[in-house]
């Protein structure tokens, strides 16, 4: 702890005293010693600065501490600064300490830049971010407090205090604050977030999903959202838009534009900070301040291939796909082994149709590592839509080794035993798994329908449980397929009245809205009429069952890696 | 009464159940007047223990995530021994000469087992002194310690021990004559990944104990770099820096023979860092499910579909992240019915600046994070929590929970710890109002919660036997610390040791405690969660200022249940599977 107690308890009546000094025309001699002497005749309270724990860090950073630190010595030696211009010094060397993470030394020069200037907002602001960031809440409201009071509109004050309130259950102070910060654009998506968390930790659903709903809206790419809007769907009973929800979540929070906290974390010099910073830009979707990070990162540190795999992917997040290829090509160049690159490279060569390429690099990235998730199932689906569908098959069995429920790996792996044609038996074991972990991907339970109504093997065959899944489809969603595959349950049950009469409506609907599904119902009511069940249950070619998608997006994004620096 | 000498099988001597409680210690004031919940005297009860982590400055991971603690019977005579986890020299050619933090001298660096020689006089004044008798026990450990878990593998009502280690795991088989066996080799369960904590739980409810491990990672000693900190200065390492490990399932074949059932149980399916496991029947359907605490990832939600495998369903329970969406740094956990609704809830500790988290279960296993209308994630974002329980501090019939504290980086640790490991934090103490909010009396918790140490696990149980919970609490690079309550035996209690038809713990049994004329309170029979840490298996009903009897309704793990009635206050019973009495 510090050497005093309330931060910004006495930060007023210390300022206000030093103004009255001031006021006086008395000259205030500070101790030679510097900081660690005090004020000397003075006597104000200015907080001694601890020097920070920095064992073995880098000599970039320590250098830069070590002169930020004799700079300010200087400056409070020279005697002759105005209490605006000391709290300057001070406040700088708290963004310094603050970027490097040296916690207790920052603190010690906001708060004496918050003494020293009691109208400037943004040490108090500085003061409750470290405090927030440390998890002291109650110090931290204060400190924001001190900020609204310079200035009231300040709206990023008003989010971090609101989040801040909400994490001490003071629920109407902080719906209060996050209110107002949400009447702003820049915060307007975050704070929502949070009043959508405060909404659902009172059991107040429908609020909860309003503002969530709205968050997502504003900031579609944050996909830490969608879990807390699946629980507040959850709450309500709507357990399918709780699955959709839940199926897509991520590890994305809403973007806030701070170009307080940005100023302070790009005072970082040691490549590890700067590369601490650019991952927790990613991890707010700052895609573009994330690049910078990396980059100054690498300037530091130009052979750190991992930070330059993190550079490439934040690249090409931002648009800027040519960098993005460029980075990985240098990352390759010096380390053409690199696992994480190699993927990257070949799913770039994938968007720009260069398959042959892309191989080259997928087999380059199983060479490293042979089990590596993704690169399996980017091949399985390459194979799949070139034919080959026994190794596609091979590829995503391993894959779903690594990502048991990997729902578009798992449907990769049935379509490809489904064409090579795989015993029904292990197809309907597989979609059985996904139904049950993926209940809201309505296609595993299309597939499931079809088999059960129409598998020839007695042992796979289940008409009466095909019907409950399709009427479940079908009821959810009646679409075209759905009815299909309904009636096709209806006739392995002998109920051919309900099968024709559905086929018919679904083959009117179909000469409108899907014609390329006219002549296969066709010839299904054909069938119906005659009291004939469907022969099997596939359709070569089957429109509704593509290949699973490859996105870079999504890899680029969203593919874990262990090291990212 | 008559009939209740037919049915009720004493725990112990009469003079052990006696309500006449004379405190061994005066309970200490606090600076505000009140008198503190907790008095520590483990050295005062000849507790020496220092746990040693063998750190030389090469920041292994190791050596700050140990060591556990257990409470545990070994000799059968009716009050709590201690078993504690000791670390070990780390790293390829070190000697104990290059610790930077020496050993305690005079000790061998093993665990150790103390004897609780607890006395009670005929006024119920009671005298509590342990012994070391690690080496008549033949207990010998192999590897670095980190955890212990308790159970009766071979029903033969003598409780074994399960040690956790970096290295091989060991299955310590009590023998019943004070002496303890190495079975690991037989029973096939030596795991040498690096496991935390475990759990013997009856998954197919055939009666005998099987075992879950929860791993961490894999640090291989051989290829360390240490790591930086964000500002680049050199720090422990997070668990992402390296693989984390699949957790193991064992099912008991008898004849102290465990086979590894993990692959096809679906354990392995998914991997997460473990740090924590509890198992309870969280979902309702009498079967027990597990839930493992997982450091930087999700947390599984393990239910068991009664077929001999469990399916993870922790994301749509809403027990996988925290209410933003985040996997945060679990630790310890335990699952008790802190809000008297009749199923368990969910308590996890996490790191610094997240918050300690508490899921909230509707009675289906479906579960809502209520951290911030519970009073909790305040106050706990400071400190990174580690060893933790549900349990009644002051006997009102509400759960409070203890977290052990201590940080885990250089950068989260508390700007005034100090020494070679500074990552000294208190430990805190939540008073339940109600089971509706949590309030913070660390404050009053006595001069133990004024201490910054570096807490790891904490064992829960009645050490004196005199009907409230004390707790055992081991500090990494430290002292362990004996918390004797103070407080709870000042309200009315109602103890009960419940055992299955061979006289074993009945771990997993659920019991309704009804007093006449009051609210029921749901218990269960549980040795583990906390951290690396066994507990007694007693099962400690706080009943306020009740004074009457209560009726008790056991609801044993194989799916029976039986009823007892008109039990009387401030005892122990031993309630034996099937001996109810019959009403006509």
């Amino acid at each position: 702890m510090t050497s005093r107690g309330a931060a910004l308890g006495t930060a007023r009546s210390a300022s206000a005293w030093l103004v009255l000094a001031a006021a006086l025309g008395t000259l205030w001699s500070p101790s030679p010693a510097g900081l660690e002497g005090g004020r000397g005749t003075l006597q104000t309270p200015l907080m001694t600065v601890p020097q920070p724990r920095l064992a073995g860090a880098d000599p970039g950073v320590a250098q830069a501490l070590s002169l930020a630190r004799r700079s300010l010595d200087v400056l409070v030696a020279r005697g002759d600064l105005t209490p605006a211009e000391l709290a300057t010094a001070y406040g700088d060397t708290g963004l310094l300490y603050h970027a490097h993470l040296a916690f207790a030394a920052a603190e010690a020069c906001y708060r004496n830049a918050a003494d020293l200037a009691p109208d400037e907002r943004r040490w108090a602001y500085y003061l409750g971010y470290l405090y927030q960031q440390n998890g002291r809440l109650a110090e931290a409201v204060q400190a924001y407090e001190q900020a609204l009071i310079v200035d009231p509109g300040f709206a990023l004050a008003h989010w971090r205090l609101g989040e801040a309130l909400l994490d001490q259950g003071l629920l109407e102070a902080s719906r209060r604050h996050l209110r107002i910060s949400a009447e702003t654009e820049d915060t307007r998506a975050a704070a929502l977030f949070a009043l959508g968390r405060l909404a659902l930790a009172t059991r107040d659903y429908g609020t909860a999903i309003r503002d969530l709903s709205e968050a997502l809206r504003l900031a579609p790419r944050a996909s830490r959202i969608r879990l807390t809007l699946a629980m507040a769907y959850r709450g309500e009973g709507n357990l399918s838009q709780a699955r959709a929800h839940m199926e897509k979540r991520g590890d994305v929070s809403p973007a806030v534009v701070d170009p307080l906290i940005t100023a302070m974390e790009q005072r970082s010099t040691g490549q590890r900070t700067l590369f601490h910073h650019a991952i927790s830009a990613v991890n707010r979707g700052e895609y573009a301040l994330a690049a910078e990070g990396f980059k100054s990162g690498l300037s530091l540190d130009p052979g750190n291939a991992n930070a330059r795999v993190s550079l490439a992917r934040a690249l090409y997040l931002t648009g800027d796909v040519e960098s993005a290829r460029r980075e990985l090509s240098e990352v390759l160049h010096g380390n053409p082994d690199h696992v994480l690159a190699n993927f990257l490279s070949g799913v770039l060569a994938l968007e720009s149709q260069q398959v042959a390429t892309a191989e080259g690099f997928f087999n380059a990235a199983l060479a490293g590592e042979p089990k590596h998730a993704g690169t399996r199932y980017y091949m399985g689906t390459l194979r799949l839509r070139a034919g080959a569908y026994a190794e596609a098959l091979r590829h995503y069995e391993v894959a779903l080794e690594q990502i048991p429920d990997h729902g578009l790996a798992q449907l990769g792996e049935v379509l490809a035993l489904i064409r090579s044609g795989g015993a029904h038996a292990a197809v309907r074991a597989r979609l059985e798994r996904a139904v049950s972990t993926h209940p809201d991907k309505s296609i595993f339970a299309y597939l499931l329908a079809r088999l059960l109504a129409a598998s020839p093997q007695g042992k796979v065959r289940d008409p009466p449980r095909a019907v409950a899944l399709a009427e479940r489809l079908y009821n959810n969603d009646p679409q075209t397929e759905h009815a299909e595959v309904l009636a096709m349950a209806y006739a392995a049950t002998g109920r051919y009245p309900e099968a024709v009469k559905l086929q018919e409506d679904a083959l009117a609907a179909a000469a409108f809205f899907n014609p390329r599904l006219v002549s296969r119902l066709e010839s299904g009511l054909a069938r119906y009429w005659l009291n004939q069940p469907s022969p099997g249950p596939w359709i070569g070619n089957d429109p509704h069952v593509g290949a699973p998608p490859m996105s870079p997006v999504l890899a680029f994004r969203d593919y874990p890696t262990e090291t990212p620096y | 009464m008559k009939i209740q000498r037919r049915v009720i099988d004493w725990l112990g001597p009469p003079a052990l159940l006696s309500n006449a409680l004379a405190p061994i210690y005066a309970a200490p004031a606090t600076n505000a007047g009140q008198s503190a919940y907790f008095s520590e005297i483990s050295a005062a009860v000849g507790i020496d223990f220092r746990h040693f982590n063998g750190m030389s400055g090469e920041y292994y991971l190791m050596e700050i995530m140990g060591s556990g603690a257990a409470l545990f019977d070994y000799d059968n005579d009716g009050d709590l021994d201690a078993y504690l986890v000791q670390g070990a020299m780390l790293g390829p050619g070190k000697r104990v000469a290059d610790a930077l933090s020496p050993p305690q001298s005079g000790q061998p660096l093993t665990d150790r087992l103390l004897r609780n020689d607890l006395t009670v006089g005929e006024d119920g004044s009671r005298i509590l002194r342990f012994t070391d008798v690690t080496a008549e026990s033949g207990i010998d450990t192999v590897a670095y310690g980190m955890g212990v878990a308790t159970g009766d593998v071979d029903n033969d009502g003598w409780v074994d021990l399960y040690v956790t280690n970096y290295g091989n795991n060991q299955l310590l088989r009590n023998n019943g004559d004070g002496t303890f066996s190495d079975i690991t080799r037989k029973a096939g369960v030596g795991d040498p990944l690096w496991s935390v904590s475990a759990s013997f739980v009856d998954i197919d409810r055939d009666g005998l104990l099987d075992l879950f491990v929860g791993n961490y990672v894999h640090v291989e000693m051989n290829r360390h770099a240490p790591c930086r900190a964000p500002n680049s200065a050199v720090d422990y390492c997070t668990p992402l820096a390296y693989p984390a490990q699949p957790d193991r399932l064992y099912r008991n074949t008898g004849d102290n023979r465990f086979q590894d059932i993990s692959r096809q149980a679906g354990i392995t399916s998914e991997q997460g860092a473990a740090l924590g496991v509890t198992t309870a029947d969280l979902n309702g359907d009498l079967w027990p499910d597990l839930y493992v605490a997982n450091d930087a990832s999700a947390n599984h939600l393990w239910i068991n579909t009664k077929e001999g495998s469990f399916r993870n369903d922790a994301f749509f329970a809403g027990a996988a992240v925290n209410m933003q969406g985040a996997p945060e740094g679990s630790m310890g956990v335990d699952a008790a019915d802190f809000d008297g609704d009749g199923d368990p809830d969910l308590f996890v500790t996490h790191l610094t600046r997240e918050t300690n988290t508490i899921y909230v279960n509707d009675g289906r296993g479906w579960f809502e994070d209520r951290t911030i209308t519970m009073g909790l994630a305040g106050p706990s974002k400071a400190y990174t929590g580690f060893g933790t329980a549900w349990f009644d501090l002051d006997n009102d019939g509400w759960l409070d929970i203890f977290a052990g504290n201590g940080a885990v980086s250089l950068i989260s640790a508390a700007s005034g710890s100090s020494g070679p490991l500074p990552l000294q934090q208190p430990n805190q103490l939540f008073l339940s109002r109600a089971g509706k909010r949590f309030e913070d009396i660390s404050a009053r918790g006595g001069a133990a919660f004024e201490l910054s140490e570096i807490t790891r696990g904490a064992a829960f149980g009645d050490v004196d036997n005199d009907g409230d919970t004390d707790i055992l609490v081991t500090n990494n690079n430290g002292r362990a610390r004996l918390l004797l309550n103070d407080m709870g035996h000042r309200s009315n209690w109602l103890g009960l040791r419940l055992v299955d038809g061979s006289g074993r713990d009945a771990l997993g049994a659920r019991v309704r405690v009804q007093p006449t004329g009051g609210s029921p309170i749901w218990r269960r029979v549980r040795t583990d969660g906390s951290y690396a840490s066994a507990n007694d298996p007693r099962v400690l009903v706080g009943l306020g200022a009740f004074r009457g009897t209560a009726s008790v309704r056991v609801h044993w793990p194989d799916g029976n249940a039986e009823e007892w009635r008109d039990l009387p206050a401030n005892r122990y019973f031993r309630l034996r599977q099937g001996t109810a009495p019959r009403r006509r």
